[in-house]
């Protein structure tokens, strides 16, 4: 089942360009969900149509099977924002507790004070938010989107306030999530944390989604290069081995043993090895080239080489 | 929409603007009736001294008029705008209730701490004028009618307020509001000037002109004729001067008082239904 499915939803801002430009985006149910682009993208922009902050120019979309437009998702919905506040006035589990009562569900002592153990801060309930760093602050965010035991969690830059230990705090939180049949709809900026916890990407520029997959796809799948560690090749095996591969796409680098770089797609890796193999080659290694998420994203962008 | 309301009541008691307002009116009453008490005892001339309780208590009427329209622009004027530019409502909105739950939610909640402040300040005024001075006022029915008046004016203040909240940045909508009420008394007190002398229409329909854009001045002239019911001595309405009410608004301005505040309420409703934030 589908947790989010937007059908050509677009947001134009008066005077403006697309802001987002029919985008058809979906999120698996139980999955986390990576939502990434540069700035001005129109990431937030996404996120707060389907939370019903932002209203569409055209297009529609479901959540968790409703309308997007309907109260119903928004009861089984947690939803972090980028910049907010809660107000300073409140201690930090009355913000718990007016989430509560915003989504009309009875929340225990116990369930209040697990939540905010939950985000390190139970040592903190009877606090004013005032008090609050910009860390606390997004970690209660991040307590007060899982008030009432959310079925999907939309979480808009959830770590950028947070030290490294944080941050690992809510990976875990957020594979926890996963465990548990949580949808996480993660935006982040951060891609190293994507990286980690995301099942699935998607990467939207100018309003428009330029790739949707599975994030080991987006990684690991299309063309990528392998380096290749051979025994040493004879005069007679070299051309031979040469004339597997179109000119060029091999970068011969000779100490002792051959060392070769070759660009190509993982299913044809195989296939390689048992030609060379039959050729007589001896193969020791063969180690992909480490593609990190950041690397693809900029290739993706165009502002980096593979 | 109850929720919102009492988050909107808890706010004013936490940020203790309610403590500091009714300090201060509490302040506000003290002084009136220390000054009553050293004006000395009138002479013991019955038109003299209603004359002069008359002219203290619209003396301490105006300053309700003024400082109620003030408490509720400063009490709505943040309510929306000031909660979208530091994002308390991104976290609200997501939630499964709608707007206008979240609107009239506050609308209601920062109504009633209205009402309380009217309440004090209005029915203090009086009793203490008339501890002093004996009965200036009407009957009950008066003096209540006259308290209506009053408490249609501070919740009409503060829901243009509200609507300006939806539309315009927090310190704009407060100067936009407060000089609204203020350019409506100068209105309201160049009619009831020009009718003293001038027969000529043209402050009239300055007072009628300002007085559709924002009907306060008019509920606070209604106000004080209605407090005197059948009580005032002739003339006592002109003695008043730019203060007086010498031609009082009748039934058909509180009317449309009331259609203009709902409207407003519905504009706020629609406006803030629409706006992206």
């Amino acid at each position: 089942m589908r947790a989010i499915q937007t059908l050509g939803l677009t947001k134009i801002y008066p005077g403006g360009a697309p802001a987002c430009d029919h985008i058809n985006l979906t999120v698996n149910q139980g999955e986390i969900f990576g939502l990434l682009g540069p700035n001005g993208a129109g990431k937030s922009t996404l996120v707060k149509m389907l939370v019903g902050l932002t209203h569409p120019t055209a297009g529609s979309a479901r959540v968790l099977g409703f309308s997007f437009r309907e109260l119903a998702p928004r009861r089984r919905l947690g939803y972090l924002p980028e910049l907010f506040r809660y107000p300073p006035w409140l201690k930090a589990q009355e913000v718990l507790d007016f989430h509560a009562r915003l989504l009309r569900v009875p929340m225990s002592r116990e369930e209040r004070q697990g939540l905010l153990r939950r985000v390190g801060l139970e040592a903190h309930g009877g606090e004013r938010v005032r008090r609050f760093s910009k860390g606390m602050q997004q970690r209660l965010g991040i307590a007060a989107a899982l008030v009432g035991h959310p079925e999907l969690v939309i979480l808009d830059e959830p770590t950028s306030a947070l030290d490294p230990i944080g941050r690992h705090e809510v990976s875990q939180l957020l594979r926890e999530l996963k465990q548990a049949g949580v949808t996480v709809f993660l935006n982040s900026h951060l891609l190293s944390d994507v990286e980690k916890v995301c099942d699935s990407v998607a990467l939207i520029d100018k309003g428009r989604v330029l790739y949707q997959g599975f994030l080991q796809e987006a990684l690991y799948g299309g063309v990528r290069r392998y380096r290749l560690r051979l025994g040493a090749l004879d005069s007679e095996m070299k051309p031979r081995v040469q004339a597997l591969f179109p000119a060029g796409m091999i970068q011969w680098s000779d100490s002792g043993e051959t060392e070769m770089t070759v660009a190509l797609m993982r299913q044809q890796l195989p296939d390689l090895i048992s030609q060379l193999v039959g050729l007589g080659a001896s193969v020791y290694e063969v180690e992909p080239d480490h593609l990190s998420l950041e690397d693809w994203f900029l290739q993706r962008l165009g502002k980096g080489n593979l | 929409m109850l929720t919102v309301m009492h988050q909107s009541l808890v706010e004013t008691l936490r940020k203790r603007l309610l403590v500091a307002a009714g300090g201060l009116t509490f302040l506000f009453l003290l002084l009136f009736f220390l000054f009553l008490r050293w004006v000395g005892k009138p002479p013991d001339i019955a038109d003299y001294a209603y004359a002069e309780g008359l002219t203290y208590l619209y003396l301490g009427l105006f300053a309700a008029y003024v400082m109620t329209a003030l408490f509720a622009v400063l009490i709505f004027v943040a309510s929306v705008s000031a909660e979208i530019d530091d994002g308390t409502l991104l976290a609200v909105l997501p939630r499964p209730i709608r707007r206008f739950q979240v609107l009239l939610g506050k609308w209601v909640g920062l109504g009633l701490v209205v009402l309380v402040y009217v309440s004090i300040l209005f029915f203090g005024i009086v009793l203490i004028d008339q501890a002093r001075f004996g009965s200036i006022t009407g009957g009950p029915m008066s003096i209540l009618a006259a308290y209506g008046d009053f408490l249609l004016e501070g919740l009409l203040v503060g829901t243009v307020t509200l609507l300006g909240s939806t539309l315009t940045a927090t310190m704009t909508n407060g100067i936009v509001v407060s000089s609204a009420v203020l350019i409506a008394f100068l209105g309201g007190s160049l009619q009831q000037l020009g009718s003293l002398t001038n027969p000529g229409p043209a402050f009239a329909v300055i007072g009628w002109t300002t007085s559709l854009l924002i009907p306060t001045d008019a509920l606070y002239r209604r106000a004080l004729f209605q407090l005197l019911g059948s009580h005032a001595y002739p003339g006592a309405l002109v003695g008043a001067g730019p203060f007086g009410a010498i031609h009082p608004p009748g039934e058909g301005m509180v009317l449309y008082s009331i259609l203009y505040m709902a409207g407003m309420l519905m504009l706020a409703v629609w406006n803030f239904g629409v706006r992206d934030l």
